[in-house]
């Protein structure tokens, strides 16, 4: 701007530097003219007046030399009258000459013959015999006519040139003539002599006057001209013609001329050109340099002005505007250089209040909303306190602590049947508000096919097929899935891209279950998802997470790490799950301190509380029934269980089983076996008719032996040597469950 | 389970060995049916018993019965923990002669 601001500056002064500089031009030609003219026109004036005055007293020395050449004549005609013969004699006329004054005196008789002159050779010449003379031959006709005549050529002798005066004789008829030689005349007119009054008549410095009589110079500087013809010297006749002032030459130099007639002569003035403009040139060159200083002050001082009270103030408004996008709003704009700038801080200070009013009330409103969201998201994961009641054979628990107010990171446990427990931790790509809708999407599309299906490949393949469908936004999902069958322990799962995780066997070391792990979800179409199975026992810990623990950051930027997470839970001496969540989140805090967390961090860990249950399928037939207790005692056993509370339990299984295989019409039955929380676990299931063994009433068994059926002392006795039994009939099946404290006999 | 047999006369012993349930119980009444008319009082040796059932309940009981009514006498001996906890349960200790 500044740049631009200069230029336009530069331009606007350098044009009216020009224009000054041009119009004084061109004044100051004119002036220098005009004066020039003036000056020519005054000095021709002065040359008139000296032309005037030279030939007035040309003519008044003519008269006065007339005048006292006819009184001289007229005194001789007198001495003539008095004394005629002496003074006829050629002494007396020569003595004659003296005293007069004169250079020839001649005496003409009657008949125009000189008869006596001063000059020898003049006797006897008739004044008739040449105009000169002839003119004075009218005084004999007329005596009273006095004639002086201008000098000229005599009749004699057209050589030689006399100026003469004569009258009529008054001793008898004849003429007196006396004559002069014009050099003394000439000499009169040489002191008045205009040609040599003209030189002095300078014009300025160097110009100076012409006289001219015709096209001849009579008088000049140089004097070296005089005598040339004008042309000859550059001035041309028909320019003179045009009266007005006007461009010539005079000595090979241009000059500015004008002329003027008068009294028969030309008088030309002229001065040089170099004069002329003499004045103009050192006037522009005056105006020149004072034009630069004050353009150049006046450039100078506005592009200062404008540096200081324009360009200053954008830039500062500037500067505090790139603060202010760059993000600190709390930058005030503080140009109070001039009003304008006032009112354009001012402006811009109300708008950036109002924005950051907006934005606060943008930002408030929004964390409103991010509680409500965060408070939404946290209620959609399953409260894991209160999930596993005291008969459950698990315990679990789970945290997951997001980077912002909401996170993509996930855990979802759920028992879509009474059998199966369904647990998962799952990271979303990214973090915030796209994070935790597509967790929100990923979590009920799981848990919606888990409902209806138990394989967790089988969950995975669908889910990622379903999540892969419109995924615009190419978010992906990483996913461990297990599902715990409950009574057997039986653990399948499948890994869509996640992180390995820890399992500790009964009271040994956590390990990383390492297996393969296939692509994330949302990730590709069509990916087939491998199950792996392996069994939960007692006490067997499966400890879950997702990366926001182990590349988590400390102040020196070390991740958390994997053998640290393994360590931490390795020191842990109570494996309750909510414990282990507990440690590892505190070991995390200590590890982070005030680090801010980028991630989510999510944990799970799982425990089984008893061993599993191991489950018989056989046909309901009699002959099963060793294969039946085989397999029951065999579990029982190896779990520890006394002899007498076994036998107890196979008197019940005999009773149960045969009531099965004899009565119920069921094909096949199922027997499920173990030891849970101290009590040995047996339950049949079989697909014949409905029948609850309970509902009988017990038999008398205070009868005396004659009185006593067999009949109903069966289910009677599983119910004394059982602690627990119950029946119920669902899925078309009876099932039949009982269980026996093995700790404490019962008596 | 197998049962041995020792006859003499009126007196006849049973010794038993395994368990008595539902499924060896038939082998116990075969077993009495071969016994000769004359055998009145019967021994049933439990010491190598592991346990009873119903099933076999029912046949003691109607072995009780029937020697009982023939003016004979069914005599349990050596009775293990388990199985005299399910004749007390029973009410068959009261009624059965234990030696």
């Amino acid at each position: 701007m500044k740049r631009i601001f200069q230029k336009w500056l530069f331009i606007f002064v350098l044009g009216a530097f020009v224009f000054t500089w041009g119009v004084s031009f061109v004044l100051q030609t004119r002036e220098g003219e005009r004066s020039a003219v003036e000056q020519i026109q005054l000095r021709l004036g002065d040359a008139k007046v000296e032309v005037a005055r030279n030939s007035n007293n040309l003519l008044n020395i003519k008269i006065l030399t007339n005048s006292d050449a006819v009184a001289k004549a007229r005194c001789v005609a007198e001495i003539l009258h008095y004394a005629p013969a002496d003074v006829l004699s050629v002494e007396n006329l020569r003595r004659l000459l003296g005293v007069i004054n004169a250079d020839e005196i001649d005496i003409i008789d009657s008949n125009g013959v000189i008869r006596a002159s001063t000059v020898d050779k003049y006797v006897g010449y008739n004044m008739d015999s040449a105009s000169q003379s002839r003119e004075f031959l009218a005084i004999l006709g007329n005596p009273g006519l006095e004639i002086a005549q201008s000098p000229q050529a005599i009749g004699f002798d057209s050589g030689v040139t006399m100026q003469y005066a004569g009258v009529a004789r008054l001793d008898a008829k004849g003429i007196v003539q006396i004559g002069y030689v014009p050099r003394r005349l000439q000499d009169a007119m040489d002191m008045a002599d205009i040609a040599k009054v003209v030189p002095t008549l300078r014009i300025g410095r160097q110009g100076g006057i012409i006289l001219a009589s015709g096209d001849t110079i009579l008088s000049c500087l140089p004097l070296s001209n005089v005598g040339k013809k004008l042309i000859d010297v550059g001035i041309d006749d028909d320019e003179i013609a045009s009266k007005g002032p006007f461009w010539g030459e005079v000595s090979g130099e241009a000059c500015l001329c004008s002329a003027e007639d008068y009294l028969g002569l030309r008088i030309i003035g002229w001065m040089p050109r170099s004069e002329v403009y003499a004045g103009r040139q050192e006037w522009m060159l005056t105006l020149t340099f004072c034009l630069l200083v004050i353009f150049a002050s006046v450039f100078l001082l506005i592009s200062k002005l404008v540096q200081n009270v324009v360009i200053k103030g954008i830039d500062d408004i500037n500067a505090s505007v790139a603060r202010i996008t760059g993000g600190d709003l709390d930058e005030l704009v503080q140009v109070m250089t001039n009003k304008e700038f006032v009112s354009l801080s001012y402006g811009i200070n109300t708008m950036v209040n109002a924005l950051k009013k907006a934005i606060a009330e943008a930002k408030s409103r929004i964390d409103a909303e991010l509680q409500v969201a965060k408070a939404i998201q946290h209620s959609a994961l399953p409260e894991a306190a209160t999930f596993a009641s005291g008969e459950d054979d698990f315990d679990i628990a789970a945290e997951m602590f997001t980077a912002k107010e909401v996170g993509g990171d996930f855990y979802d446990f759920f028992r879509p049947d009474a059998g199966h427990l369904v647990f998962m931790v799952a990271d979303v790509s990214g973090k915030g508000i796209p994070a935790a809708l597509f967790m929100m999407k990923c979590k009920t599309l799981i848990n919606s096919i888990a409902e209806t299906e138990l394989s967790p490949a089988k969950i995975l393949t669908e889910a990622n097929n379903r999540l892969c469908e419109g995924n615009e936004v190419e978010m992906f999902v990483t996913v461990w899935l297990g599902v715990l069958e409950l009574e057997s322990g039986r653990l399948t799962y499948a890994n869509a891209g996640h992180n390995f995780p820890l399992l500790a066997r009964s009271d040994c070391y956590f390990e990383y279950l390492r297996h393969t792990s296939g692509l994330v979800l949302a990730g590709m179409e069509g990916i087939k998802y491998k199950e792996f199975e392996t069994r939960l026992g007692r006490a067997d810990v499966l400890f879950l997470y997702t990366d926001g623990v182990t590349e988590a950051i400390d102040g020196a930027q070390n991740a958390y790490g994997d053998e640290r997470l393994l360590s931490v839970l390795n020191a842990q001496q109570d494996r309750k799950p909510a414990e282990l969540v507990k440690g590892v989140t505190r070991d995390l805090q200590n590890f982070t301190k005030n680090e801010p967390q980028f991630d989510d961090v999510t944990m799970l860990a799982l425990r089984c509380l008893g061993d599993g249950l191991e489950k018989l399928v056989v046909d309901a037939k009699i002959e099963c029934h060793d294969a039946v207790t085989e397999f029951i005692e065999k579990i029982l056993s190896a779990r520890g269980c006394p002899d007498k509370s076994l036998m107890e339990v196979d008197i019940a299984v005999d009773e149960i089983f045969s009531n099965i295989a004899q009565y119920s019409g069921a094909s096949e039955a199922s027997v499920v076996c173990g030891v849970r929380k101290g009590r040995a676990v047996i339950r049949f299931e079989d697909d014949g008719r409905p029948y609850d063994p309970l509902s009988a009433s017990d038999p008398d068994v205070t009868l005396a032996a004659g009185e006593r059926e067999a009949g109903g002392l069966g289910v009677f006795l599983v119910k004394k040597m059982m602690d627990r039994v119950s029946y119920e009939y669902k899925d078309g099946r009876n099932r039949f469950l009982m269980e026996k404290n093995l700790t404490v006999d019962k008596a | 389970m197998n049962i041995t047999t020792t006859n003499s006369g009126t007196e006849t012993e049973l010794a038993f060995e395994g368990r008595l349930d539902t499924t060896t119980s038939p082998q116990l009444e075969a077993e009495l049916a071969k016994l000769p008319a004359e055998a009145k009082n019967i021994t049933f040796d439990f010491a190598k018993l592991e346990y009873l059932s119903s099933a076999g309940l029912r046949v003691i009981l109607s072995t009780h019965k029937k020697l009982t009514a023939a003016g004979g006498l069914l005599t349990v001996k050596n009775v293990n923990e388990v199985v005299m906890n399910v004749f007390n349960l029973t009410g068959f200790s009261d009624i059965l002669h234990i030696a």
